[in-house]
């Protein structure tokens, strides 16, 4: 199941008032479960290859924390020891901050914490992609100006 | 350049919880960037008479003369995942044009995405920046910037879209006080309107300041041409464009200009 189709179940399931939803086949399990909060929920799936959890929060008021059950991480293992970097946004993908700048990084490029790999730009929304650790990068995954989906995969990275 | 007021006097509840006023700086959204950095509180203001390095959309330069305009930024931090933070942007340029409107009496429309319009012509501009993990934001930066007192030699010569001033169309100077007063209330209560009524209040107040409703656009989204009529914004703040084929398209990004019938 791709994260276009778990987002089309949460959406489903948000837009109810069902408070729990289970879905079950050979290699796969979905279970959504309303929080406490109203409108929170949190997702779990599993399939055969890979673990992987989502949780999305309703708006809350400014200031109020979102619930510790929100566990997505932007950083992913993989099997062969790379990590995956992901965008946490729907939008286009810019290797650079602007069209005559150099890129941001290239491949094979060290980069550390808080070094910036690339922005997500969406409706003048500039979302600048930072590395949490110290990493190379092995390979970058999108072309510059590239429209991506929230949580695809931009970058492979092999932790340092 | 002299401003009279302090957080204690904006009655709001974020919005200008702290205030920064500069004299020339390279941008009001680095400084902004920088205090949130260092976990300035939700509602920081920087503001400046001058800028030296301000930008707009991949990384054009926002000529930023001092004396006459208004630039400045404001940290949030709302506690929504990051792919919500699109919805929370709009409220920078319905802010902006509805303190045009109140402080000036004109008749300042919104341009998707986030422009502000005067007579057509180009008056504001918004940068908003991100920073966050997938699942948390850690600050929000929403910049502005208004020409409000700029006179004609000090327009850019060559823009994409046409651009004006305040002054130079109401035909008289006026005050940059008035306008961040009113623009840092009203972003403040719109930012808790979005929380407490949600983003199709304000998608509907947006779009009822947007003058491109219904209109024929020429675009240029993500490297292609597009052509088409605009139907309104969606629930993520998407462009929804009817094509000249009469299938509906969704937009995130793209350069707009309005065809001339």
């Amino acid at each position: 199941m791709d994260v276009k189709e778990l987002k089309k179940i949460i959406d489903m399931v948000t837009d109810t008032d069902i408070v729990e939803f289970e879905m079950e086949n050979s290699d796969q399990k979905i279970v959504i479960r309303r929080g406490r909060l109203a409108g929170d929920i949190s997702v779990g799936y599993k399939s055969a290859v890979q673990a992987e959890q989502v949780a999305v929060a309703a708006t809350s008021p400014p200031g109020q924390e979102i619930p510790p059950q929100t566990v997505a991480t932007a950083v992913e293992g993989t099997k062969d020891g790379l990590e995956k970097i992901k965008s946490p946004i729907v939008g286009t993908f810019y290797r650079a901050p602007s069209p005559d700048s150099p890129s941001y990084v290239e491949v094979g490029d060290v980069v550390e914490k808080g070094q910036v790999f690339c922005i997500v730009e969406a409706m003048k929304l500039m979302n600048e992609i930072e590395a949490e650790f110290k990493c190379r990068v092995k390979e970058i995954l999108k072309e510059n100006a590239q429209p991506v989906e929230f949580g695809d995969i931009l970058f492979h990275v092999e932790r340092i | 350049m002299t401003w009279s007021f302090s957080p204690e006097s904006m009655a709001t509840r974020i919005v200008c919880s702290r205030l920064l006023f500069l004299g020339t700086t390279e941008s009001t959204n680095l400084v902004a960037r920088q205090l949130a950095e260092e976990g300035t509180p939700e509602g920081t203001v920087v503001l400046a008479d001058c800028q030296t390095g301000g930008k707009g959309r991949l990384g054009r330069p926002w000529l930023s003369p001092p004396g006459v305009n208004f630039y400045g930024s404001v940290v949030l931090r709302p506690a929504v995942l990051p792919r919500k933070a699109g919805q929370i942007t709009f409220i920078t340029s319905l802010a902006a044009a509805g303190a045009l409107r109140d402080s000036f009496s004109v008749e300042a429309q919104v341009k998707w995405p986030n422009d502000i319009l005067l007579n057509g012509k180009k008056i504001g501009g918004v940068l908003n920046e991100l920073c966050a993990s997938q699942e948390k934001i850690n600050y929000l930066v929403l910049g502005l910037g208004v020409n409000l007192n700029m006179t004609c030699d000090q327009l850019p010569e060559r823009e994409l879209f046409p651009a004006t001033s305040v002054m130079l169309e109401q035909g008289e100077a006026v005050s940059r006080e008035l306008f961040a007063r009113n623009y840092f209330q009203l972003l403040d209560r719109l930012y808790f309107r979005y929380f407490e009524e949600g983003f199709s209040s304000l998608r509907k107040e947006w779009e009822s300041y947007c003058g491109m409703i219904g209109r024929r656009v020429d675009m240029d989204a993500e490297g292609r041409s597009v052509s088409g009529e605009v139907l309104g914004i969606d629930e993520e703040g998407f462009l929804l464009l009817r094509g000249q084929d009469g299938r509906e398209e969704r937009l995130l990004s793209a350069d707009i200009r309005l065809i001339h019938d």
